[in-house]
């Protein structure tokens, strides 16, 4: 059928021959591929032509070409020529396409392809050559990177290990890392492997040998889907072929293969908020927490060492070191960091000690507080806090500013006998007890009256004495009036003498008065014995007494009997020299 | 009669505390402070009190290890004798254990020497010299009253105005020891981390962290659940009432 067909086409064409005829033609491999297969193109032209453009490949990719070829041959006699610019497509994507029209010039006229359909499916399996190296290495080398948990909390550490599977029958010569990964978002540490052991392992349920070329401990630092970059590899495998050389073994070629681990997914989780310590200082893992110190009895100004020592697995050097607040009165020196971890698969392990040095300045008794350390547990989800016991530290000594200086100065060594002070003091051996809710007497109103009482007894006193004296300033008045007003009788009876009735009246009326305010007498008490009981209280003698009595008796008797001069004038020196005596008293 | 009876059994009773204080002190000096603080607090169950049974209590807990107890029962022994020497130097010694370190303000000059004299005498003591101070007046007055010679009055007189002068130093001294040994109450913080709040209640801001053995003023309260406290700072804040202990 075929030759017959080309028998028709050669007698055409030798029928046509006559005419200058161009033949430009489009040839495809194939109308319909895979999205994964290539499709090769060709324009061929029977003449000698130029100014060749081809068309717009559009939704696809020159993966070759153009490439052109002259074919020139002579059959029979007869000439035939070709020339073909040939292209090799990729398509981009699927659907239905069309290769536009190519142009040329043949002797000064352009000629024009017509434009094909080209359809492009989904993928299709490549048929492939179980022979080729390349297909066998793919086939045979996996290098795969495994994640210890693809779901850990922050902080929480995971591990990738890096294995290069390998066929039994195929052999590695040579591995170069191409792309170290790097991890983002992740602190990571790479742990050695000091000898590549190979190991049998199974690969998709086929036996396979597999290598541990990397592990690397990851401790997520932000929450979410964390890419780990791939780790590439340019690896020389040894392929087996199906060739046999002259002893019937099989002749392995070798193949140099670029093989990738493919980048995976970590989703962090975040550590749950609920019951989250104050405290928490991003610890996470399994922790120990305590507190040491090397003396727990010392003198002032020897140091001593507190040990705050975490112990446990999980993320050393990423959280805060438990710190420590400490009495005022101690020195506190920067601590001192001993960190003895060693980093694993599973994680940091081993203890990290904070070493404080302290020196008391003082005596007394001190105390290194409860400290509290918190961290996250990932395998139990929740959060734990251990407190550290309190420790108390005495100190014995004296307060500084003493005379250790001058001792030290001196250099010699004597028993000097100091007065300790500032050491505790022991208990008391004697008291007195008082109630306990006894009444208080200072600020009780009883307190103020007291208080007040000694002001208010001056301020009586002072008036009383006041008073006192008014009264007596009133009596000494009272007796000076009498005194002038009996002076002035005495003087008034002196020129009376003679005039009986008058002069008499006159010292009896003196005497009275004088008497009166003298003796302090009332009228009603005024009788010769009350007044002979107060003269005599007043030291007056008898005589004077009789004197005054027989004055008061001739001034009655005066009244009725006939009194000379003499006996009057008598009388008025009588009453003078009396009342001039009691003056005296 | 009867009187007689109360007064010899009173007395009766004393004694028995005398003993106790005393068998409290020979557990105490075998180092069984525990046992001792039990009798030393049937003493104080029983009614009586004194600063040397506070002094040995705190002695007591202070060799517990019991921080705070100590501060307290040597700060209810100082109230009631401020000069000892011992209570003053073991709450010394004891005080280095507080963790917080409080500026204190200066108080004013006239303050601060008040309170230094003030602390030599208890406040009683301090009444009944002004008492005393104030009878010396009226005796003197008596006798500048009546005395005759100017010399004798003039002295007398100028004594007068110097006890005048005393009585109002002795009382202002007094009153001033009263408002602050009797009328003014500290307390001690009994828990070891406590949160000062700004207002009575937990969701308030947190002000500051005090730890335990920090001796605060009480100036207020809320609900007998809160307390307001004074820091020598002058800083105030709210505290549950639960976390303290009074002096």
């Amino acid at each position: 059928m075929f030759k017959g067909k080309l028998l028709h086409i050669i007698i055409l064409l030798i029928g046509f021959s006559g005419f200058s005829q161009v033949d430009f033609t489009t040839k495809l491999s194939k109308n319909q591929l895979g999205l994964n297969e290539r499709i090769k193109v060709e324009f061929s032209v029977d003449k000698d032509g130029d100014n060749f453009t081809p068309p717009k490949f559009e939704n696809f990719r020159i993966v070759g070409g153009p490439s052109q070829s002259i074919r020139n041959s002579w059959i029979n006699g007869k000439r035939s020529y070709s020339k073909t610019y040939s292209y090799f497509l990729s398509p981009i994507e699927k659907g239905t396409f069309e290769i536009g029209q190519a142009s040329i010039e043949v002797d000064g006229e352009i000629y024009k392809t017509l434009p094909v359909q080209v359809t492009v499916t989904s993928s299709v399996d490549k048929p492939t050559n179980p022979n080729d190296p390349n297909y066998l290495a793919d086939k045979k080398i996996h290098l795969v990177a495994e994640l210890s948990n693809n779901k850990p909390f922050l902080n929480e550490a995971i591990s990738v290990t890096y294995k290069l599977y390998v066929s039994p029958d195929t052999g590695v010569d040579n591995w170069r890392e191409l792309e170290a990964p790097r991890y983002a978002n992740f602190w990571s540490n790479n742990i050695d492997i000091k000898s590549l052991n190979v190991q049998n392992g199974t690969y998709k349920g086929e036996p396979y040998r597999y290598v541990v070329l990397r592990r690397t401990l990851l401790y997520p630092q932000k929450t979410g889907e964390l890419k780990i970059e791939p780790l590439t590899l340019d690896i020389s495998v040894q392929v087996p072929s199906n060739r046999r050389d002259f002893f019937g073994n099989l002749i392995s070629s070798s193949v140099n293969k670029t093989v990738s681990s493919g980048s995976s997914i970590v989703d962090v989780k975040p550590l749950p908020a609920n019951n989250k310590p104050k405290d928490f200082n991003g610890a996470v893992g399994k922790f120990n927490f305590e507190i040491k110190s090397d003396k727990k009895e010392l003198l002032v100004d020897e140091a001593f060492q507190l040990s705050l020592i975490v112990s446990g697995k999980g993320n050393f050097n990423l959280f805060d070191d438990p710190k420590i607040s400490l009495p005022t009165s101690l020195e506190v020196y920067e601590p001192e960091k001993i960190s003895n971890v060693s980093v694993r698969t599973s994680g940091i392990k081993g203890k990290v000690n904070n070493k404080y040095t302290v020196v008391p300045n003082n005596p007394g008794k001190y105390t290194i507080p409860q400290i509290k350390f918190s961290f996250f547990d990932p395998e139990l989800e929740e959060y734990k806090t251990i407190y550290s016991d309190p420790i108390f530290i005495d100190i014995d000594g004296v307060y500084k500013n003493s005379v250790d200086s001058e001792n030290n100065s001196n250099q010699i060594k004597t028993n000097k006998i100091q007065l300790s002070k500032n050491q505790f003091s022991s208990f008391k051996t004697k008291t007195k007890f008082s109630k306990l809710n006894d009444s208080i007497f200072f600020n009780s109103v009883f307190y103020w009256i007291l208080f007040i009482a000694p002001f208010a007894l001056c301020f009586i006193i002072v008036i009383i004495t006041k008073i006192i004296r008014n009264y007596n300033s009133k009596k000494i008045d009272e007796l000076k009036l009498a005194r002038t007003l009996t002076n002035k009788l005495l003087a008034d009876s002196k020129t009376l003498i003679g005039n009986k009735e008058e002069f008499y009246e006159s010292i009896d009326k003196a005497l009275t008065t004088y008497l009166k305010s003298k003796l302090n007498v009332k009228n009603s008490e005024f009788k010769n014995e009350v007044i002979s009981i107060k003269l005599k209280q007043m030291n007056v003698d008898e005589k004077s007494i009789d004197l005054l009595f027989e004055v008061f008796k001739n001034c009655q008797l005066a009244r009725y009997t006939p009194l000379d001069i003499d006996a009057m004038s008598d009388d008025y020196e009588k009453a003078k020299r009396f009342i001039e005596l009691l003056e005296k008293n | 009669m009867f009187s007689n009876n109360l007064l010899s059994e009173e007395n009766l009773n004393f004694s028995v505390f005398d003993d106790k204080f005393t068998k409290a002190n020979n557990l105490y000096n075998d180092s069984k402070y525990e046992k001792s603080i039990e009798v030393y607090f049937e003493i104080l169950d029983s009614g009586v009190h004194s600063s040397e049974l506070y002094y040995n209590l705190g002695n007591s807990f202070y060799k517990l290890n019991d921080i705070p107890n100590s501060i307290l029962f040597y700060e209810k022994s100082l109230k009631l004798n401020p000069t000892d020497k011992d209570i003053i130097n073991n709450l010394k010694m004891v005080n280095n254990a507080i963790i917080d370190d409080i500026t204190k303000i200066p108080e004013p000059f006239f303050d601060n020497q008040l309170n230094k004299i003030s602390n030599n005498l208890s406040y009683s003591n301090w009444g009944l010299i002004s008492l005393i101070i104030s009878f010396l007046f009226l005796l003197l007055f008596i006798f500048y009253f009546f005395s005759k010679e100017p010399i004798v009055k003039r002295t007398s007189f100028t004594l007068l105005l110097v006890l005048l002068f005393l009585i109002g130093i002795t009382t202002k001294i007094s009153l001033h020891a009263y408002e602050k040994n009797h009328l003014e109450k500290y307390a001690i913080i009994f828990s070891s981390k406590i949160e000062i709040k700004s207002e009575p209640n937990q969701r308030s801001e947190n002000l500051l962290i005090l730890h335990m053995g920090t001796k605060v003023k009480i100036i207020d309260s809320f609900n007998d659940e809160w307390v307001k406290i004074k820091l020598v700072n002058g800083q105030e804040g709210w505290i549950n009432n639960n976390e303290i202990k009074i002096i």
